[in-house]
């Protein structure tokens, strides 16, 4: 087909990818922070002239380029927290789309080597989602990294500072020096993740890490960090646990009781305005001491909070602390 | 079952505004909405305030209530309807809401006749939802205030009427929910006809329990642990018991003899607990209390009253096959007759006693007709 040919069929069928676009994206975000990971996820459908250079560019430097080859007229960016998360968002990735083609950069380069990193994988919707009969033969290319990988795949492929196209050897070995400060960057995160979590004293940072993962899996949006610590730092005067794993057993048993109370209220109440405490990860711990022990939260709340987020947080809970 | 209400769904309203008598032989009739609400996305919030408001005031002064089937009242029919026909998949979703506007209606009715002059106006609302898979049935008395309002549409000569929530204002310490009553089936029995369960609260009573005219008038409903409805339902469940469990019929007359006796005695107070202890072998004590229990039997005790259970507690009846029936006190039933001869053939019993009566006169009153004597029916004796 000629370049026009392809350009009439792409003005066919963009809105199809727009729909598309807005799909994946609230479907995508939605299964993966029930899974408990906070990704960020960018779409974009491709611009008319992007997509005509692509093709012009590829044909001209690989004599043929179908307008079909192109994956990427659909382009969705999954960016992790940390590298350990990566492997378990590909497998649901694969699991919730019908995966065609998979590509992993950090497979292909040698130790000595630094570069582009990141999953890339084409894919369709899979034919079980009757709803999306328009869209199933639409393939999108969904790109899977870190927030490291992503600020290097930022300077390297969307600036275009490529250590190869450059003249001077000082600047590639900047370059060079650049991409391997990143990717230790990811490791020290991931193991300043590791500590919190393993973690044998009760501290603020580790219950909101370990609260953190529920949360999302329940209320699925962003919270407050610096509201959070400043909430635990007080009701952790008073929780009734003397230790790390007292308390994981008991919140990991208390969130499997009540799961379904805890889809329930954040279905209903997240988006209210009325209380900021519904959006953020120590809520949780709140519900849980409204159910064991609300007597001693009532005594001691007002010294930290207003005394209308209790009422309402324990009414939506099913146990108002007012008759 | 209260326990999740945080699991409540509101999926259908209707309100409808009562007005207190104003005299004692007068009544308004009340202001009738013939619209059902839906809730959906579009309007949650009005739900999700009536939710809140319902669980505040259930959860801590909630009264376990039973329906009195001996009441007038045609409320527990009414609600045993709209729980029946609601989410049922065999009956078309424009039957369930008729059925749900014209009960509704009917408890608007049945309200508005017997309130009194001290009753205050306010708006009945009847709202249908589940909690997780229980259908439920909530019969509230809402008061407007300032931020509960209630909105009037006429089309035609047809009313309806709708809440609005407003937002953002300094609640008062004033209730908005006056009463609320929920009722729902007991998912424990099964596909034999369900029995409904219910709990009420009364804001507007210092103890928190029904006026009389709304739990007895009303919803034709008695407080669970009253001492009627808890001997009854006491002596129905060993019935059942001993029906169910004992094999042979001269243990079972003896059973239901000393089951009879132990109510009739001259205590009065039930206490199960003793009952079982003693009458129950060791080995089923356990099912009998759990049986008890789960009709909100009080196990440790409660005062007697038989009345509703009078004759079947005095007297025994025996039915035959062969149409004969065998009636006595129950007190002596099994030291007066025998039972022998158990088998595939039939059942003997034979009766100890001198004949005292058998009644031949036929009194049968009919109207005289004109020319007849009122000796011509003497039978001879």
């Amino acid at each position: 087909m000629t370049i026009q040919e392809d350009m009439k069929k792409w003005e066919l069928e963009e809105p199809l990818y727009e729909g598309l676009e807005k799909y994946i994206k609230f479907y995508l975000k939605d299964v993966l922070f029930t899974r408990g990971f906070a990704v960020s996820i960018e779409t974009r459908v491709k611009d008319d002239y992007s997509l005509f250079k692509k093709l012009i560019l590829r044909r001209h430097k690989k004599g043929s380029y179908s307008y079909e080859q192109m994956t990427d007229k659909l382009g969705i960016r999954i960016i992790c927290r940390f590298k350990e998360e990566i492997p378990y968002v590909r497998k649901i990735v694969e699991e919730i789309f019908e995966p065609l083609h998979a590509e992993n950069f950090y497979e292909k380069m040698e130790y000595y080597e630094q570069g582009y990193k990141g999953i890339h994988i084409d894919a369709k919707l899979k034919s079980t989602d009757p709803h999306f009969e328009k869209y199933k033969e639409l393939i999108f290319e969904i790109q899977i990294r870190t927030l490291c990988d992503n600020v290097w795949a930022v300077i390297y492929h969307d600036i275009g500072y490529k250590p190869q196209m450059m003249a001077s050897n000082q600047i590639k070995r900047n370059l060079h020096c650049l991409a391997g400060s990143l990717e230790v960057a990811d490791y020290c995160f991931s193991d300043v993740n590791n500590s919190i979590l393993q973690s044998s004293d009760l501290t603020p940072d580790f219950i909101l890490n370990y609260l953190t993962r529920y949360f999302y899996q329940f209320f699925r949006t962003s919270y407050d960090i610096d509201y959070s610590i400043e909430n635990i730092k007080f009701l952790i005067t008073f929780l009734p646990f003397n230790s790390v794993d007292t308390f994981k057993t008991e919140i990991d048993l208390f969130i499997k009781e009540k799961e379904k109370i805890l889809e329930t209220v954040s279905r209903e109440r997240r988006t209210t305005l009325s209380n900021p405490l519904i959006t953020q990860p120590e809520v949780i711990l709140i519900f849980y001491l409204i159910n064991k022990d609300k007597f001693v939260l009532l005594k001691r709340w007002e010294e930290h909070f207003c005394i209308t987020y209790l009422d309402e947080l324990s009414t939506w809970w099913g146990d108002p602390i007012y008759p | 079952m209260l326990e999740n209400v945080a699991l409540l769904n509101l999926e259908y309203a209707i309100f409808h505004r009562i007005f207190p008598p104003p005299s004692t032989n007068e009544h308004l009739p009340p202001q009738i909405s013939k619209q059902i609400i839906k809730f959906d996305g579009n309007n949650n919030k009005e739900a999700l305030f009536l939710k809140s408001e319902i669980t505040k005031v259930l959860i801590h002064e909630a009264v376990s209530i039973s329906m009195d089937e001996k009441n007038p009242s045609p409320v527990p029919a009414i609600i045993k309807d709209i729980l029946f026909k609601m989410s049922n998949s065999e009956i078309k979703e424009q039957i369930q809401t008729e059925a749900f506007v014209n009960n509704s209606i009917s408890m608007a009715h049945q309200l508005n006749l017997k309130q009194d002059r001290r009753s205050t106006s306010g708006i009945l609302a009847v709202l249908y939802g589940k909690i997780d898979k229980t259908k439920v049935l909530i019969i509230a008395k809402l008061e407007e205030g300032s931020d509960l309002q209630i909105n009037e549409m006429k089309t035609g000569d047809e009313l309806s009427l709708s809440i609005d929530i407003v937002e953002h204002i300094i609640r008062l310490q004033k209730a908005t929910v006056l009463k609320v009553g929920i009722f729902y089936q007991d998912p424990k029995t099964g596909d034999t006809e369900p029995d409904i369960n219910g709990f009420l609260c009364d804001t507007q009573n210092s103890e928190h329990k029904g006026a009389d005219y709304y739990i007895t008038d009303f919803l034709g409903c008695v407080y669970t642990n009253d001492s009627k409805l808890q001997t009854e339902s006491f002596f129905d469940v060993m019935q059942v018991y001993i029906g169910e469990n004992i094999v042979s019929p001269m243990e079972q007359v003896i059973a239901r003899e000393k089951l009879s006796s132990f109510l009739l005695s001259e205590s009065d107070m039930v206490v199960p607990k003793k009952y079982v202890e003693t009458f129950i072998p060791v080995e089923k004590r356990k099912v009998v209390k759990g049986l008890l229990l789960s009709k909100n039997i009080d196990y440790n005790g409660f005062s007697k009253d038989i009345d509703h259970i009078k004759n079947k507690v005095e007297k025994m009846k025996i039915l035959f096959e062969n149409g004969i029936t065998l009636t006595g006190a129950s007190a002596n039933f099994a030291s007066e007759v025998t039972i022998d001869n158990c088998d595939s053939t039939g059942t003997t019993f034979t009766v100890r006693s001198q004949i005292r009566k058998i009644p031949l006169k036929v009194t049968k009153k009919r109207t005289i007709k004109p020319g007849e004597s009122e000796d011509e029916d003497k039978p001879d004796t």
